[in-house]
């Protein structure tokens, strides 16, 4: 079913009303540049991400049926710039992301990144944070940031990720146990 | 219960979701094991860490630059105006008609006095003047006065009555 403001845009955007798709970016602009900025490698990317993301949303928009909320498509298209943009920057320039399969099969961060170096050891925590959360996988980094960014639920992540729920819940756990174990390899100090 | 298992309900723990009779033996698990503890600790700062993340603004340029990029066209009118605009749907073909009738009408009807005028006063001039005097200077000057006016009124209000009718079509 679709929401009813929802509904109220997308008839007002097919009818002509250009100031209906100003409103859509006016609504989500900020919100998806932060969540596409907290998923790819590359922060400094973001904003022309985010642009490439409402592209998308004005080329695809009339065509939107609403079989889900409208927020959830514009999740899933974001979801979606964000892996093309780690599949380029893996064809092009060799920045490898941890695999979805290889985490999945052994929920750990990469060795180089938690070996309790010199260089972490005088981060900041929230920094510390920062460089772990990016080195988990993009989907796992896109469920943290639509659950404690966006708080969305785990029904709504399911959706516009297209897993089944139960294995979005397990993915939040192991990826923050991931995080958790990381970051007390890191800091010994705090033992 | 085993550490594996309290740590993977740490969130729930922590978040006050944990089923009732699983709450004490996570409890007691967590005074006897410092690794478990250790865990709550971690899972504390890090959902800290993950719910105090900031919206980002995107630059002011942002919606120009999207705009241009999909050639649609950039300006949003301010709110006052775009009120206007809903509250033309109803009253701007009801005053566009009103001021269609009654403009026309007075001008019609100001012609028409003119009309009679100017021939009533040239007939007297023309009587009262010698036969080889030019006329043309006499006419009076109001027909040409008071026709922009009337064209110019019904000008606005065919204006005002096209408006409301792309309005309504646009609705």
């Amino acid at each position: 079913m679709v929401h009813a403001d929802d509904a109220a845009l997308i008839k007002r955007f097919n009818k002509g009303d250009s100031g209906a798709f100003q409103d859509l970016v006016d609504q989500y602009r900020d919100l998806v540049h932060s969540v596409i900025r907290q998923t790819v490698p590359e922060t400094n990317q973001a904003e022309d991400l985010a642009q490439e993301v409402f592209v998308r949303i004005y080329r695809g928009l009339d065509g939107f049926r609403g079989q889900s909320r409208l927020s959830s498509w514009i999740w899933r298209i974001a979801y979606r710039v964000c892996l093309s943009e780690i599949e380029r920057l893996r064809r092009e320039r060799g920045i490898v992301s941890l695999d979805d399969q290889e985490f999945a099969a052994s929920p750990r961060l990469h060795p180089d990144l938690v070996d309790g170096s010199d260089a972490l050891d005088k981060l900041a925590t929230r920094d510390l944070w920062e460089v772990l959360f990016r080195k988990l996988p993009v989907r796992h980094r896109m469920i943290l940031v639509l659950y404690y960014f966006q708080q969305l639920s785990y029904l709504e992540i399911a959706e516009i990720l297209d897993r089944p729920m139960g294995t979005i819940k397990s993915d939040l756990h192991r990826a923050k146990s991931a995080l958790r174990k990381a970051y007390l390899q890191i800091k010994p100090s705090s033992k | 219960m085993t550490c594996e298992h309290v740590q993977e309900l740490l969130a729930d723990y922590l978040e006050g979701r944990l089923e009732p009779e699983l709450q004490p033996q996570v409890r007691l698990h967590l005074t006897q094991c410092p690794d478990c503890r250790e865990e709550l600790e971690a899972e504390k700062a890090l959902c800290q860490w993950l719910g105090a993340r900031k919206v980002i603004p995107v630059s002011p340029q942002f919606s120009r630059n999207l705009m241009s990029r999909l050639g649609v066209a950039v300006p949003k009118p301010p709110r006052w105006f775009e009120s206007l605009l809903e509250l033309s749907n109803y009253w701007a073909p009801t005053l566009a008609a009103l001021l269609v009738v009654v403009f026309a009408g007075r001008t019609l009807l100001g012609w028409i006095d003119q009309i009679r005028l100017f021939g009533h006063q040239a007939v007297l001039a023309v009587d009262n003047l010698p036969s080889s005097t030019n006329i043309s200077h006499i006419l009076p000057g109001s027909i040409s006065s008071s026709f922009p006016l009337g064209s110019l009124l019904i000008l606005v209000a065919i204006g005002a009555v096209t408006f409301g009718i792309i309005r309504l079509l646009k609705n």
